[in-house]
């Protein structure tokens, strides 16, 4: 059963239309939405939540369309961007008054209430005002207000995005797990991508007020089906060349290689095309093995697991991830390769080959 | 271009102590990033560097110089903003030749100057237009060539790309590298995310409550973390840290972890741990690329069996939480094989553990 | 995408149009309404029905010594005959003028005094929060009792000679020249601390971090408060300036106290002018037009300063 659907829905903004989105979001799914800042992430929470209507298309709740349905009444709950919190109450009144509200009895409040501090670590601000907290207390606040009103379904609008990179890698863990154990729908929206892609069952990235592409992470990553998803998916993102095919359709000419590309009878496509290849695709060799091709080292990100090199081929900067460290040196010239069968081509509409 | 001595720096506010005998030596041309968790007191040394706040003890020296009693505006010292703090009712240009029209450069000359620094930073279409209107992208930009055209002696930077979006922050970080290249200033960089720090500094100091946890360059810091702290900061993903409680029985030295399952230490990671004879509670560490499946490689490895209880895709990796009593371990899933719910065994690369004493935090077994 | 049959409420054109309560559900809209009603209503009675009153009264001849009662004026219209004599009326062109001279000299005397004290008080310094409530004590006092206090001050016999040193014999509230003055500085006295408070609130909402970015890059106090703190204030300073120049025209208890408006008509102001027409001689159409038609300049004045307020977007 689809705990939430969108239908064609449409909303016209002055600067950009939203729309046509169409989404299927199961039960107990963790759905993420994707999408560089300002193209409509927070309105497709928003048209779900009820705050702002739809100006075309159906939101569907539970196989039952939504527009006669209030805010109150469609059985969910939402973490702000902004969090929201009520400034004149503390922390802990902050967390229990969605119960309150539905009218819970004090042990049903105080167990929610622990529960919710427990996974979040925040018992001991409780007290505290939101105006004496810290900015990630305060969203750790808005995420337990949230859970504590265990409702069917969750919208988070970039709940972990104020606190330290090491809080958000244990928070979207404990996130992840406490949407699994209450097989609640949660659907969070993040222009992180890494974080999105960690945490979703399925996703959608959102580009330009229009669903770019939606799936599992995997597939998403593995097979982008567009230049602008392929763009944004990543981190670094995939190296992305223009270029022909020779008229046999076996070599790959891009602008600055300073070789031709051989496909090896792996393309069947006439004409101009984008290529692309991810940094993880790309390794250093020593001389002379198959397709190689020269670059001048930028400079040498060492992030102890990996390392990424910035590097220029010709006039275009190229990103390697290389696995491990590795003894290379800014200003320095490396060959590199890649495995053929790792390129990803689209056409000139940005589409995938 | 200046270097820079913390010398045994202390601030108190009140009763409260933010940074506590803090002591670093940067060089001239060096680009330092000072990391921690929020609150550590990252911020505090900066801004005492800068001379926005004062200090209870201690000296810093520029070039062995002490600024302490010179006034802010004298220092000359860049200092780039969390919110960028542009002036928002002046135009680009305007911001850009502040600081050289506050020190009467002539009309001309400032000119020159001015463009020089939009062209480098790619904003010169932007130069007649109101700060106020730019993107957020643009004005960390703008930021950043405002202090720079004043040829400071050092440059300072409180979290600068915090509020940028992912994808902007991985394309400023490489253009900051080059940036510190070209104008080979002196950077001090104060962030919490240590793939910041990691990717562009010469030189990392961590710090943790006021205190200096380790002072050394990223991969120095990332093979050879000093104490369970930077251990546990440093890493993408996080290193494995498995606190017990230690028991010898018999032949055998085991970590007890919470929920009773017992890692049974092998090889060197057992001898750092019976090196100091003071220790019972133990923490083990281990990096999730030194995990691995399959067959057992050395025998000196430790064997273990865990449930596979959350999947993660974390770039071009699969990352698996594999629990084991009411403790997890991350390693990642090379071959893509696991899924949830898994009852799976593993191996922990003895060679590549590492010991830490709970109490102190100290790395143990090394000399 | 393409056919809608009505504008859908939610359109960027009529979230335009409902402003505040855009996106808002309509329920939000008409409780709304209801909470402003009560104050429209006396909106209504205190202001709008005079104002009709005033401007049916100034087209007509009608004094309360005529004989007859207000609302049947009409039997002595006259047009527009009240509002030319107006401008011919050499006692009136006087007291403009005079109430003029006073905004020209007291309302800059106050801006740049009050200026100063707010900057002195930006920063935090020991007894910050005893010298700020110090500070604003003058525009505490009723005016009429400044009026009395300057009155005594200023007396021949008074303390303002007997400290410079000057004979009793050098007046000040009856000399033709230094009456005026002695007002001046009065008003200068009582209301530079609502300069200074109004000035102040701005100056504080300068964001610190762009004053220390500023100073870090070398600006220093002087350049930063002219470059900085001045340009953001432009707002503030205006509202400042337009309700000062526009309450000059209301002084009243301090002119009166002090002098009377004299000597003569020296200290005549367009105020001191309208009492004396209403409760000495009784002109009440005569000061209905005259009052419209200050009210009508003052308004183009405020509306010319809102609109400069309105358009800056710092």
């Amino acid at each position: 059963m689809n705990s939430l659907e969108l239908k064609n829905v449409f909303k016209t903004y002055p600067e950009f239309t939203l729309g046509p989105i169409n989404l299927e979001i199961k039960q107990g799914e963790f759905f993420g939405i994707f999408g560089p800042p300002s193209t409509g992430k927070t309105s497709i929470l928003k048209l779900i939540l009820g705050l702002i209507h739809p100006d075309e298309g159906q939101v569907i709740i539970n196989d039952q369309d939504a527009k006669d349905l209030g805010v109150s009444e469609r059985g969910m709950s939402m973490v702000f961007q902004n969090l929201a919190l009520f400034p004149h109450m503390s922390g802990r009144e902050n967390i229990i008054f969605p119960l309150k509200e539905r009218g819970a009895t004090d042990r049903e409040m105080e167990q929610q209430l622990n529960l919710v501090s427990d996974v979040l670590h925040i018992s001991h601000i409780l007290h505290k005002n939101p105006a004496q907290m810290s900015g990630g207390e305060r969203q750790r606040i808005a995420l337990g207000r949230a859970f504590a009103a265990d409702s069917r379904a969750m919208l988070l609008d970039e709940p972990i995005a104020a606190l330290d990179a090491r809080l958000r890698e244990e928070m979207r863990v404990e996130l992840k797990r406490l949407q699994r154990e209450n097989n609640q729908t949660f659907v969070y929206v993040s222009h992180d991508e890494e974080e999105v892609m960690a945490v979703s069952d399925r996703l959608a990235v959102v580009i330009g007020g229009k669903i770019a592409q939606v799936g599992v992470p995997d597939d998403v990553y593995s097979r982008p089906n567009s230049i602008a998803v392929a763009e944004v998916i990543g981190s670094p993102p995939m190296n992305l060349f223009q270029g022909e095919f020779s008229k046999k359709g076996n070599f790959f000419e891009a602008e600055n290689f300073d070789a031709r590309l051989a496909l090896k009878g792996q393309s069947k496509h006439k004409g101009s095309a984008t290529l692309g290849i991810r940094p993880e695709d790309i390794w250093l060799v020593e001389d002379g093995e198959g397709t190689d091709f020269e670059l001048s080292i930028i400079s040498v990100e060492p992030l102890g697991g990996y390392t990424i090199l910035n590097a220029y081929l010709g006039e275009k900067i190229v990103k390697i991830r290389a696995p491990g460290q590795v003894n290379v040196m800014a200003g320095s010239k490396q060959k590199v390769s890649f495995d053929p069968r790792r390129i990803h081509l689209f056409d000139d509409d940005g589409e995938r080959l | 271009m200046s270097s820079i001595q913390i010398n045994n720096v202390t601030k108190r506010f009140g009763d409260f102590t933010a940074v506590e005998d803090l002591s670093l030596d940067i060089q001239e041309g060096e680009f330092v990033a000072l990391l921690g968790p929020s609150g550590c007191g990252k911020t505090t040394t900066m801004n005492m560097i800068a001379g926005l706040e004062d200090i209870s003890e201690g000296s810093i020296l520029f070039d062995g110089q002490d600024l302490s009693s010179t006034r802010i505006q004298d220092r000359n010292i860049g200092f780039v903003f969390q919110n960028y703090a542009i002036f928002t009712h002046l135009s680009v240009y305007k911001n850009l030749s502040y600081g050289l029209e506050v020190k009467k450069i002539d009309k001309s000359a400032i000119d020159s100057r001015v463009r020089a620094m939009a062209d480098r930073m790619s904003i010169t279409h932007r130069l007649d237009q109101k700060a106020s209107s730019l993107s957020v992208n643009e004005m960390q930009k703008l930021a950043i060539g405002r202090s720079a055209i004043v040829e400071p002696r050092i440059f300072l930077l409180d979290e600068p790309l915090s509020n940028l979006d992912a994808s902007f922050r991985a394309y400023m970080r490489t253009e900051l590298k080059v940036l510190q290249h070209e104008l080979g200033q002196t950077m001090i960089y104060v962030t919490h995310d240590q793939i910041e720090a990691m990717s562009l500094a010469d030189k990392i100091a961590i710090i943790d409550e006021g205190k200096l946890m380790q002072y050394g360059s990223p991969l120095d810091i990332y093979n050879s973390p000093n104490n369970r702290f930077v251990a546990h900061f440093i890493g993408s993903p996080r290193m494995n840290l498995i606190d017990g409680e230690l028991r010898q029985e018999a032949d055998q030295l085991k970590l007890i972890i919470s929920g009773g399952a017992e890692i049974a230490l092998q090889g060197q990671i057992k001898s750092d741990f019976t090196s100091d004879g003071r220790v019972h509670s133990g923490s083990f560490g281990i990096r999730p690329q030194d995990i691995y499946f399959g067959d057992k490689r050395s025998s000196s490895d430790i064997e273990m069996k865990g449930t596979v209880d959350v999947l993660e895709r974390v770039g071009p990796k699969r990352i698996a939480h594999l629990q084991v009593s009411e403790t997890s371990f991350i390693a990642f899933d090379d071959q893509d094989q696991l899924k949830l719910g898994d009852e799976v065994p593993f191996y922990l690369a003895s060679d590549k553990s590492m010991a830490f004493d709970v109490a102190s935090g100290r790395r143990l077994g090394v000399i | 995408m393409t056919d809608t049959i009505k504008q859908p409420e939610n359109s960027p054109a009529n979230l335009k149009k409902q402003g505040y309560w855009a996106g808002v559900a309509r329920d939000g809209q008409k409780m709304g309404f209801w909470f402003i009603l009560p104050t429209l209503l006396l909106l209504l009675f205190i202001v709008v029905f005079p104002l009709f009153m005033q401007l049916y009264l100034s087209v007509t001849w009608w004094t309360p010594l005529e004989g007859i009662p207000w609302y049947r004026a009409w039997e002595v219209f006259s047009w527009g005959d009240n509002y030319v004599y107006q401008f011919t009326d050499e006692r009136v062109r006087g007291a403009i003028w005079r109430t003029i001279l006073i905004m020209i000299v007291a309302v800059p005397a106050q801006f740049f005094l009050g200026l100063s004290l707010a900057y002195l008080f930006m920063d935090n310094f020991p007894g910050r929060k005893f010298f700020y409530s110090l500070m604003l004590t003058p525009m505490m006092i009723v005016p009429a009792v400044v009026g009395l206090m300057f009155y005594l001050l200023f007396q021949g016999t008074g303390p303002v000679n007997a400290h410079l040193g000057l004979p009793s014999t050098f007046s000040w509230l009856t000399d033709v020249n230094r009456a005026m003055i002695s007002i001046i500085i009065a008003d200068v006295w009582q209301w530079t601390p609502l300069m200074f408070l109004i000035l102040l609130a701005g100056m504080l909402g300068v964001p610190t971090d762009q004053l220390l970015a500023a100073r870090l890059l070398g600006g220093s106090n002087w350049q930063n408060f002219l470059k900085i703190i001045l340009p953001r204030m432009k707002a503030v300073i205006m509202i400042a300036l337009v309700l000062r120049a526009v309450e000059c025209f209301k002084i009243f208890d301090l002119i009166y106290i002090m002098t009377k408006g004299g000597p003569g008509v020296q200290t005549e102001t367009i105020s001191v002018f309208l009492y004396k027409m209403t409760f000495g001689e009784f002109e009440w159409s005569y000061v209905a037009a005259l009052g419209l038609t200050i009210l009508f300049v003052l308004s183009v004045i405020a509306a010319k300063g809102l609109a400069y307020i309105a358009k800056k977007d710092v």
